[in-house]
C-alpha cells in the first residue's frame, strides 16, 4: 500500500510524521520511504542518512529551446506563441529565457525556417539508499532547473523497484509543500493519504487546498493535527470542521520541544521520544485500515 | 525611488517563517513608505491570512487547453508525438484523448495538427487577486487546485508587479517553498533577498540550496535566523558561513510571535522594527 503524507503548507509536520510511521513500519519488516520533495529532499536526515548514504544518479526530464541565429529571420512566431513568456525579441532575434522556458517545444514547432531546436538538459538526480530495514528512495532538483514534477515520478518509480527488491509491503510517500506539479505527480495512485495541518488559519486553509487535490484524484484520507496545543481555540476549528464533512481526524499531536529535539537528533520522533508512539501508531493503524475497507 | 526596491523573502524549507517576515516587514515599513506586498506562493498564498486582508480577485489567468476533436481528424497521431507532457493518448483507430490534468497548455498539438482538427477551450488556471489593509497595498496569485501549470500564474503577477513598481518605494516578494520554477520566478528582478531559516538539519540543509540558487541568479543575500533559540545555531551558522552570507537578524521564538501568526495580525516585534531600519538607511 502507498501512503502520503501531505499538508499543503510548509513546516506543518509531513516529514515528521512520515519519518515516525516508516520507523513503525519497520519494526515488523522492509518498508520504502520516497522523499517526494525534490526542490527540498531532507527525510533522510531524519533517518540519520547523509548524502553519501545514496547512490544518485543523473536523469533529464526537460529540454530547452535554442535558436541557430543562422537560420533565424526575425519572424517573431515563436515569441507569439509561446505562453510562458520565456522568448525575449531584442535587435530582430529571440533570445530563450533558460529559467522560464518549460521545454514544450511550440516554438520548434511554429518556427517556419526551422532554427529552433529542442536540447535535453540534466535537470536533476535520483537515487536509493538504506537504513537498517528502511529503503529511501530521492530526487534532487538541480539548481535553476524546472520539471520537479517529471523528478517525483521518477522517485516514485524508484521507489516501486525498492519495493519488490526489499519485498516490501508498504510505500511512504512524503510529499513537498504546496499543491503544485510535484504535489500532483506524488499523489497520483497514492491508496491512502494523511494531511498533516496544525492550528493556526494559514496551514489550515492549505490542507482546504491539498484536500481538494485529494478528492479530485479520488484519494482517501484523514487529518493529523500538528501542534494542537499551539491554539487550541482554532485545534477545535478543526476539529468541527472535520466532523462536518465526515474526515477522520487520526491523531492530534501537541507542541513539544523534544519534536525539534529529535530532529536535530536526525531521528524519528517514535525512537526519539517513545511516550508519543502512541499517537503514530493510531495514524498508522487507522491508514491501514481504512485502504482495506 | 530607492536602489533597492525588490526585496524577496525566501529560505528553502516550508515553515520556517517566510510569511511571517514578510508581512510584519511590509507592514512595518509602511509606516513611512509605499509598500506592496506581494505572496508569490500561488500553492498555498497565506498572507492575507496572517494580515486579515480580504483580496478581491482582479482577474481569473486563462490557458488555452485542448478539449476535444472534430471530424477532420486524420488519426495521423502527429498530436500526440508534438506533447512532451504525455497528456495525450494515442490510437491509431481510436484517434486522440487529451488528459486535462496532463495538460500545461503549450499549444503544441494544435500547431502540429495538419488538418485543424483540435477543438482548444479557455480554461482558467488561476487567479490574480488584490487588496490593502495596514497602510500596504497587497497583490497575490493562486493555482487553481488539480492545476499543474502554475507559471501562467506567476507571470501574471509579475506583470502586476511590473506595471505598478514605480508607485512603491519597497515591493515585499514572498516566496513559497523550495527552489522550484515558481521560486525562480519570484526572485528574478529582486534586489535582495532575504533567507529565512530555522536551526535544525533540515533547515541548514534547505538554506544551502536556497543560497545556492540565490548565487546561480546573481541575487545579494542576507540571513534571518528564526527561531532563535531553538534547535542548534551552529547549523545554520556554518551554512551562511559557506555561502559569505551575513546574518542580519536573529527572530527568538516567542509565544507572542505564535499567538499573533494565528490571530491574523502582523508580528511587529523589535527585531522587525531593527530589520526596517536597516533596509531604510540601505546599510545592507
Amino acid at each position: 500500500m502507498i501512503i502520503n503524507v501531505l499538508s499543503g503548507k510548509g513546516g506543518a509536520g509531513k516529514s515528521t510524521v512520515s519519518a515516525s510511521l516508516t520507523a513503525l513500519l519497520a519494526e515488523s519488516g522492509p518498508v520504502v520511504a520516497a522523499d517526494c520533495d525534490v526542490d527540498t529532499p531532507n527525510l533522510g536526515i531524519l533517518f540519520g542518512m547523509d548524502k553519501e548514504d545514496f547512490e544518485m544518479s543523473p536523469v533529464s526530464t526537460g529540454s530547452k529551446a535554442i535558436v541557430d541565429p543562422n537560420k533565424c529571420t526575425g519572424c517573431g512566431k515563436c515569441k507569439d506563441i509561446c505562453v510562458f513568456s520565456a522568448i525575449d525579441f531584442s535587435e530582430g532575434k529571440p533570445t530563450i529565457d533558460k529559467y522560464a522556458c518549460e521545454g514544450c517545444g511550440a516554438c520548434q514547432l511554429i518556427c517556419p525556417e526551422g532554427a529552433i531546436e529542442l536540447k535535453r538538459v540534466q535537470n536533476g538526480w535520483v537515487g536509493i539508499g538504506s537504513k537498517g530495514k528502511i529503503g529511501v528512495a530521492t530526487g534532487l532538483l538541480r539548481i535553476g532547473q524546472a520539471g520537479s514534477g517529471d523528478i517525483v515520478t521518477l522517485v516514485k518509480e524508484k521507489a516501486t523497484e525498492l519495493q519488490s527488491k526489499l519485498e516490501a509491503e508498504h510505500i511512504v510517500l512524503d510529499s513537498a509543500a504546496g499543491i503544485g506539479c510535484p504535489v500532483i505527480a506524488s499523489v497520483k495512485g497514492s491508496d491512502y493519504a494523511v494531511a498533516v495541518t496544525e492550528p493556526t488559519p494559514s496551514a489550515f486553509s492549505d490542507l482546504l487546498r491539498a484536500i481538494e487535490v485529494l478528492d479530485y484524484f479520488k484519494v482517501p484520507y484523514g487529518i493529523v493535527v500538528n501542534k494542537s496545543t499551539l491554539n487550541p481555540d482554532f485545534s477545535q476549528e478543526v476539529r468541527k470542521f472535520a466532523q462536518e464533512k465526515g474526515i477522520e481526524i487520526l491523531a492530534e499531536i501537541p507542541y513539544e520541544i523534544s519534536f525539534v529535539e529529535s530532529a536535530v537528533e536526525m531521528r524519528p520522533v517514535v525512537e526519539h521520544s517513545p511516550q508519543f508512539r502512541p499517537l503514530f501508531e493510531q495514524i498508522l493503524e487507522k491508514a491501514l485500515s481504512s485502504s482495506k475497507s | 525611488m530607492s536602489n533597492l526596491t525588490r526585496i524577496a523573502i525566501t529560505g528553502g524549507k516550508g515553515g520556517t517563517g517566510k510569511s511571517l517576515v514578510a508581512t510584519a516587514l511590509a507592514v512595518e515599513l509602511a509606516k513611512t513608505s509605499k509598500v506592496l506586498l506581494v505572496d508569490m506562493d500561488v500553492d498555498c498564498p497565506d498572507d492575507h491570512l496572517l494580515l486579515s486582508i480580504e483580496p478581491k480577485k482582479e482577474k481569473d489567468v486563462m490557458i488555452t487547453m485542448p478539449t476535444g476533436i472534430s471530424q477532420k481528424c486524420i488519426k495521423c497521431g502527429k498530436c500526440a508525438e508534438a506533447c512532451r507532457e504525455n497528456a495525450i493518448l494515442f490510437h491509431k483507430e481510436t484517434g486522440p484523448k487529451f488528459i486535462p490534468d496532463q495538460c500545461i497548455g503549450c499549444t503544441a498539438c494544435m500547431i502540429s495538427c495538419p488538418v485543424d482538427a483540435i477543438i482548444a477551450e479557455e480554461v482558467s488556471t488561476g487567479s490574480v487577486y488584490t487588496g490593502s489593509g495596514w497602510g500596504i497595498d497587497f497583490v497575490s496569485g493562486e493555482l487553481a487546485a488539480g492545476k499543474k501549470e502554475s507559471s501562467p500564474v506567476v507571470n501574471a503577477v509579475n506583470k502586476h508587479i511590473a506595471n505598478s513598481q514605480e508607485q512603491y518605494d519597497y515591493v515585499i516578494v514572498d516566496t513559497a517553498a523550495g527552489t522550484h520554477c515558481n521560486v525562480i520566478a519570484a526572485l528574478r528582478g529582486c534586489d535582495l533577498a532575504l533567507a529565512v531559516t530555522e536551526a535544525t538539519p533540515m533547515g541548514a540543509h534547505d538554506l544551502n540550496l536556497i543560497l545556492e540558487l540565490l548565487a546561480e541568479l546573481n541575487i545579494p543575500a542576507k540571513g534571518i535566523l528564526n527561531k532563535a533559540g531553538v534547535g542548534k545555531r551552529e547549523l545554520s551558522e556554518t551554512v551562511f558561513a559557506k555561502h559569505n552570507v551575513p546574518i542580519l537578524e536573529e527572530i527568538p521564538y516567542s509565544r507572542e510571535i505564535a499567538l499573533s501568526y494565528s490571530k491574523g495580525t502582523p508580528a511587529i516585534v523589535s527585531q522587525i522594527k531593527e530589520l526596517a531600519e536597516k533596509i531604510r538607511r540601505q546599510k545592507l
